[in-house]
């Protein structure tokens, strides 16, 4: 079991730096850097990173390919390969429909457009053409794990099938629990392939547990705003409140989210609180399906500490630090 | 109490380490960073990367960030310690 975190490139580069050194000092597997055209670019941020840490895995994205064209993700990842080598992930996804209409793009057709950009990217990446003029006429330095992010059955169903690894974005324990036996089903059932397993939560470690919440309602409203409709009738989201959040998140109006936004609804979504309670919502989760967590943003409101509480709370609950 | 004699009277606590870290989660935290210039910032990264902020001059720039971008903390900061500016 391994455990990574999320940094949302919204801070300056050095606090980043600063955090992703204080993750590698941890013993985290891995820093994810998330993208969304209004923070800096996690492509920049990536590569920056890449040559300001030595150990720790560098997770790029997740990308999506309305904004960012399969030979592009994959010339990114390639590049950041030969920097960091064997310590590149890239990972695909269908983008979240609030910040892709923002662009000016519409979702359509996102499990054909990822099952594309993945083929596309894992063909260059080998050093071979999805087309006659389509190619990469450098070679990646070891290889560059291509995952696919998901949240949906059928998207999950397509993530298993074609991935090297997932990513599974839910804290949500039934959710959970049905998104793993999805993926590993449909890895079993595609030549029984190996695929990687990583969930990823939003966390946020603080010992007032009230601060904790606060700091994560913005994160779980824009999870929730791409969640399945069913799933969110499931968690008795009100469409009225849906609305609202969406207007908020779109106009970037955090403050307004932190109003509309219900406590419970919080802590449905995400794993928010101090280390203990943080640590026993842990051991609820169904770890023995997952290769890995990732704790997304924002961690908490003391990012640097609360990376240090988890890390207390893994070796309460396993024995051992993140690398486990 | 000017800065160089801050950093001898800091070094002498027991909870030295601790007020360390509590200014660097300041400069971590302040929405206030638009105040730090970003070669600064850099400087701080370089420090922190090589266990150096409780050092003179990790500490004086930790100081020195810090009470630009939250004066007010700065000083919250060091009373908690024990200490004035």
């Amino acid at each position: 079991m391994r455990f990574s975190v999320e940094l949302v490139p919204k801070e300056p580069f050095w606090r980043l730096r600063v955090y992703a050194i204080t993750a590698e000092r941890l013993g985290y597997s891995a820093v994810w850097l998330s993208e969304h055209f209004f923070n800096r670019s996690s492509v920049v941020t990536s590569t920056y990173l890449a040559l300001r840490t030595r150990t720790i895995s560098i997770g790029l994205g997740v990308l999506n390919p309305y904004a960012f064209n399969p030979l592009t993700m994959a010339q990114f990842a390639a590049s950041l390969a030969e920097l960091a080598p064997g310590r590149i992930m890239l990972s695909i996804g269908a983008g979240d429909p609030v910040t892709l209409s923002a662009m000016g793009y519409e979702q359509r057709e996102p499990l054909r457009r990822v099952e594309e950009a993945v083929r596309t990217v894992r063909t260059l990446l080998a050093g071979d053409r999805p087309s006659v003029s389509a190619r990469l006429d450098f070679r990646p330095q070891g290889p560059v794990p291509v995952y696919v992010a998901a949240q949906g059955m059928k998207m999950l169903e397509l993530a298993g099938r074609i991935g090297d690894g997932v990513l599974v974005n839910s804290a949500n324990l039934p959710f959970l629990e049905e998104s793993l036996k999805v993926v590993r089903r449909s890895a079993s059932s595609s030549g029984g392939k190996r695929v990687d397993v990583e969930v990823e939560v939003l966390t946020s470690v603080h010992e007032e547990r009230a601060k904790a919440v606060k700091t994560v309602k913005p994160y779980v409203a824009v999870v929730l705003l791409g969640l399945p409709g069913s799933w969110r009738e499931r968690l008795g989201v009100r469409e009225e409140l849906l609305a609202d959040l969406r207007e908020a998140v779109s106009r970037g109006e955090w403050l307004r989210v932190h109003e509309l936004m219900p406590d419970d609804l919080a802590l449905s979504l995400s794993l928010a609180g101090s280390g203990v309670d943080v640590a026993r919502a842990l051991s609820e989760l169904p770890l023995e399906m997952m290769d890995g967590l990732v704790f997304g943003g924002p961690l908490g409101p003391y990012p640097r500490r609360a990376m240090l509480e988890l890390r207390r709370s893994l070796s309460e609950l396993f024995g051992k630090g993140p690398r486990g | 109490m000017g800065q160089k004699d801050l950093y001898s009277a800091a070094r002498r606590r027991p909870d030295f380490t601790e007020l360390v870290e509590d200014l660097l989660d300041v400069v971590l935290t302040t929405y206030s960073h638009h105040l730090i210039d970003p070669a600064e910032g850099e400087s701080l990264a370089d420090l922190y990367e090589r266990g150096a902020l409780g050092e003179r001059e990790g500490f004086e720039l930790l100081c020195d960030l810090v009470r630009r971008t939250e004066p007010q903390k700065f000083l919250e900061v060091l009373r908690r310690h024990g200490l004035e500016a």
